[in-house]
């Protein structure tokens, strides 16, 4: 059958494909052609995945609402969006870095206190907790809504200059973006019933440390509870809970250390950290340095106390994947608690002496923990 | 009879272009990975009984949390959250 197609035939079909060849060649090497369609691939395939994430950001918005109006707020999803919209954070003057620690802080604060007084305007019956909880699920939403502006504005930009270089890379990364920000709408709803996430796990050592032990707000937000341990008395600094918050450890830590004098004889802090890909989530580990992942102002007052007051600074690590840090505590991390809670009495027993005070920090959210 | 003898070298190059092509696209569309499925989580609360130090898994309720006293136990022990967590839902 292809002898008879093909039999006479050599001839028009050299002459056909060399054609073809040459015509190719000429599109392929003489004009912007090939550009131009992978600019029209990448360009459907950023939209498609910006799409995706849209609706994403529409789920986490809806969920939200729900909450929100469940809570008694008039037009939830209208206060979702003007949430979103504003209460955006400028960082300070970075090239004169003088006290940039101080209006850093100032910043955080003021934003802080700004959207509590929002949400405490429209939702003024709930109480404390809540208005805690609502707060940060209006901010994971806010902080979607914004990644989603950002996309979307590479995306246009790449399509009003024809920019293919700047689809391809949208493309490419959008679909990680997306995988990374899944996560955040599944904590709105561990957020909205109370449950401890992940990065609660700082806490919730410290609350074993103080069992019943009576605790007091020693700065905004944040407890302190004394326990003894051996002879020891432990200062067990923790966000206020159980509402999600994270507290003020640093200036709790430097209040501490300036009612005691500067009497102490070790610093702990024990935190969350993310895990590198391969390493096993709620494995515990152990290291000098202040385990705390705020901006800055925090880190750096524990840093500050612990030369101050000489104190050697200990951390211990619960390891765990930014998906485990901010939804439901899984229950390897849980366990990991106990072994962390463990390794922090061993450090107090072996390297202090009884009659010193010790300082144990428990970093991370407060969501669901006391 | 050699068909292969009667195609001059253009046509053979051709239809080895679209063989490698068929062979491209197949590898590509088999190799691409299924997405997992979402794995479902049931939320778990652990209560101790704090003068006997037994303790007991149970669902969680909305409301817990750990620190919380849910009830007094034997020798006027409390019962008290100890821990809340997630574990993946048992496929049925």
């Amino acid at each position: 059958m292809l002898e008879v197609l093909l039999g006479n035939a050599g001839d028009i079909w050299s002459q056909i494909l060399t054609l073809i060849i040459t015509i190719v060649i000429i599109l392929n090497f003489m004009t912007d052609l090939p550009q131009r369609a992978q600019t029209a691939r990448y360009s459907k395939s950023a939209a498609q995945r910006l799409t995706q994430l849209e609706a994403l950001v529409t789920e986490c918005k809806r969920r939200t609402a729900r909450f929100l109006s469940r809570l008694g707020a008039p037009n939830s999803f209208d206060m979702v969006e003007e949430f979103s919209e504003n209460f955006f954070m400028i960082d300070p003057v970075s090239v004169e870095p003088v006290d940039i620690i101080r209006r850093l802080d100032h910043i955080i604060k003021t934003q802080e206190r700004n959207a509590e007084a929002y949400v405490e305007a429209k939702l003024p019956g709930v109480s404390k907790a809540v208005r805690k909880n609502a707060v940060v699920t209006l901010a994971i939403t806010g902080a979607l809504h914004t990644v989603y502006k950002i996309m979307r504005h590479y995306y246009l930009i790449g399509r009003k200059y024809d920019n293919w270089v700047l689809l391809m890379q949208l493309s490419m990364i959008l679909p990680q973006i997306i995988k990374e920000l899944t996560p955040y709408v599944k904590a709105v709803d561990v957020i909205m019933q109370g449950i401890p996430i992940g990065d609660g796990v700082g806490p919730l050592v410290a609350s074993m440390l103080l069992g019943f032990a009576d605790r007091r707000e020693i700065v905004e937000d944040t407890v302190v509870g004394v326990t003894e341990v051996d002879g020891r008395r432990v200062y067990v600094i923790k966000a206020a809970g159980p509402g999600a918050n994270v507290g003020k450890p640093g200036k709790a830590v430097a209040k501490v250390a300036e009612e005691l004098k500067c009497s102490i004889a070790r610093i702990i802090t024990v935190d969350a950290a993310l895990k590198l890909e391969g390493e096993d989530t709620g494995s515990v580990a152990e290291g000098a340095g202040a385990a705390i992942g705020d901006p800055g102002p925090e880190k750096i007052e524990i840093e500050r106390t612990a030369v101050k007051c000489g104190a050697p600074l200990d951390a211990v690590i619960v390891k765990m994947s930014n998906e485990e840090a901010i939804t439901a505590m899984r229950k390897e991390i849980a366990e990991a608690a106990r072994r962390a809670y463990e390794q922090v009495l061993s450090i107090i027993r072996n390297r202090t002496k009884p009659g010193d005070n010790v300082v144990v920090v428990g970093v991370g959210n407060s969501l669901g923990v006391w | 009879m050699n068909v292969t003898a009667q195609l001059d070298p253009l046509t053979l190059i051709l239809l080895v272009i679209i063989l490698v092509s068929l062979i491209q696209v197949a590898t590509t569309y088999f190799m691409r990975r299924r997405e997992k499925p979402e794995p479902q989580f049931i939320y778990r609360r652990v209560v101790e009984c704090t003068s006997t130090g037994e303790r007991r898994v149970e669902d969680f309720q909305v409301g817990d949390f750990v620190g919380k006293i849910v009830g007094v136990c034997i020798n006027g022990g409390k019962l008290i959250i100890r821990a809340i967590y997630a574990e993946p839902a048992q496929r049925k």
